[in-house]
């Protein structure tokens, strides 16, 4: 038994493990008749995604049963790298040989070249996303070009990464969008007026403080997403859908930061225990 | 940023040889740490202490290396401070130091500020290991020592890897650490960005499996 598909534009899957490859050491891929899904968790176990193509959206797509397959992320990065813009990727599995085969070859051109990755024997647990999918969410918002690119975005948390590890979100039918971050030095405000949003639905006030390291390490997909959508609920998941160049879709979720005075409570309680 | 293990402590040594015994290094196959197996410079570590004039090796744990930040002091300024000791207390009359500083004058000067004797001349090059034999011999005992160190710490505390934030058995086992008992284990830098990314992640964020 074996599956085989081929992507003719190499950045999508360079892309998608190379955010991965950052946060998850070694990842499992389900190939199935009708699409291509990765659901994992990052190692601390924070957020959680789930990135699905479909069939249609590859180049070719052979697979006659389901595949679980286990990689290590860094490896199958390290040989994604070495793949140009322009190549065509096929990648093969043969059940019985255990490993994979990347094989990369430019457009118009005879010579292929071609990598082996051997499957990682694990015992990891499913990762489910069936409670998250049921989190209602009354505030959304789309990042799209030609106005709201994802890029945005990124710029947004670089400007608060000046002064803080913490973004802070808020939306309300007033002010619109406001991103925030406070540090020692000072803190930094960017506001997106209700106007200024082409596509939203902002029906209560939500807040929440998220990561940006993590932050960060997803919004490496900016440069082949076309288009975010961004949930957001107090006490809540960040949620992200994005929608690759290529019709693939990434579902992301953060959980939020501990809150100061929560956690402080706790070390309280501590304390007392020891006394 | 700082670089350099995450867990375990930093070893330093000094190693004194009188000028005629100074052979005696490469004949028995001193050369720069790096390039030696494990095994083989447990071997040399022997051979260098038992033939040198006189050594002295200092172990700089876990905790004064984090205590250095309340101190406002580098980790370069640390060492510094660490290797005028080693030298005050050896007192050869030739210094050679492997330089931990871009500018390798600038780290041999500043340690002579802090001696407490004159010696005939001081040498701090980039790469000493890899020059002079006698730095290679203190390199390797340091190096040994740590070594040995950290292997009694894996005996008790399970396989950690090398202790350097590159190494994903070393990550991994500080996270699982860190899951377990809410804080770092006691000989983790707490300063390195490592330690603190980690604890964030893990102390001060929800998890994504409680919803």
């Amino acid at each position: 038994m074996s599956f085989s598909l081929k992507l003719e534009d190499s950045r999508i899957l360079r892309g998608i493990i190379e955010t991965l490859a950052s946060f998850i050491e070694e990842s499992e891929f389900k190939v199935s008749p009708k699409e291509f899904v990765i659901t994992a968790f990052d190692d601390s176990m924070v957020s959680l995604l789930k990135f699905s193509m479909k069939k249609e959206d590859f180049d070719a797509y052979n697979c006659s049963k389901e595949f679980k397959i286990s990689l290590n992320l860094d490896d199958l990065d390290k040989i994604l790298k070495r793949s140009a813009t322009d190549d065509t990727i096929e990648v093969e599995f043969q059940e019985r040989e255990q490993k994979i085969k990347i094989k990369m070859k430019k457009r118009d051109s005879k010579r292929v070249r071609t990598f082996s990755l051997s499957l990682l024997d694990t015992d990891k647990q499913e990762v489910s996303i069936d409670n998250l999918q049921k989190i209602e969410y009354f505030v959304n918002w789309v990042m799209s070009p030609p106005d709201f690119t994802p890029d945005l975005l990124v710029e947004a948390i670089k400007d608060a990464e000046i002064y803080s590890d913490i973004l802070n979100v808020k939306a309300d039918e007033k002010n619109g969008l406001v991103f925030n971050s406070t540090g020692q030095i000072g803190e930094m405000e960017y506001n997106i007026e209700l106007d200024d949003l082409p596509e939203k639905k902002i029906e209560e006030t939500e807040m929440g403080a998220y990561s940006i390291t993590f932050l960060k390490k997803i919004l490496k997909l900016a440069s082949i997403t076309e288009k975010v959508e961004i949930f957001l609920k107090t006490d809540y998941p960040l949620k992200m859908i994005f929608t690759l160049l290529n019709g693939g879709i990434l579902n992301y979720f953060l959980a939020p930061r501990v809150e100061k005075d929560e956690f402080e409570e706790e070390e309280d309680m501590e304390e007392f225990d020891e006394f | 940023m700082l670089t350099g293990p995450v867990l375990g402590p930093m070893v330093i040594c000094g190693v004194c040889f009188t000028k005629e015994k100074l052979d005696f290094l490469q004949k028995v196959g001193v050369k720069d740490s790096k390039k030696l197996s494990p095994t083989k410079r447990h071997e040399l570590a022997k051979i260098i202490i038992e033939n040198c004039h006189s050594h002295k090796i200092e172990i700089i744990d876990v905790k004064e290396i984090d205590n250095r930040e309340d101190r406002r002091i580098t980790m370069n300024r640390l060492e510094v401070l660490k290797f005028a000791d080693l030298i005050n207390a050896l007192k050869p009359s030739v210094v050679i130091l492997d330089a931990a500083d871009v500018k390798e004058e600038r780290f041999g000067a500043s340690i002579k500020t802090l001696l407490n004797y004159f010696p005939k001349k001081i040498i701090s090059k980039h790469k000493a290991d890899d020059i002079f034999p006698i730095v290679s011999a203190s390199s390797i005992i340091a190096k040994d020592t740590r070594d040995e160190l950290i292997k009694t710490l894996k005996k008790k505390y399970g396989d950690f890897g090398s202790g350097y934030p590159s190494d994903t058995k070393t990550i991994n086992f500080l996270r699982e650490w860190i899951i377990n008992h809410k804080e770092p284990p006691f000989f983790a830098r707490k300063t390195w960005d490592t330690t603190k990314r980690l604890l964030d992640e893990i102390i001060y964020n929800k998890k994504i499996t409680d919803y």
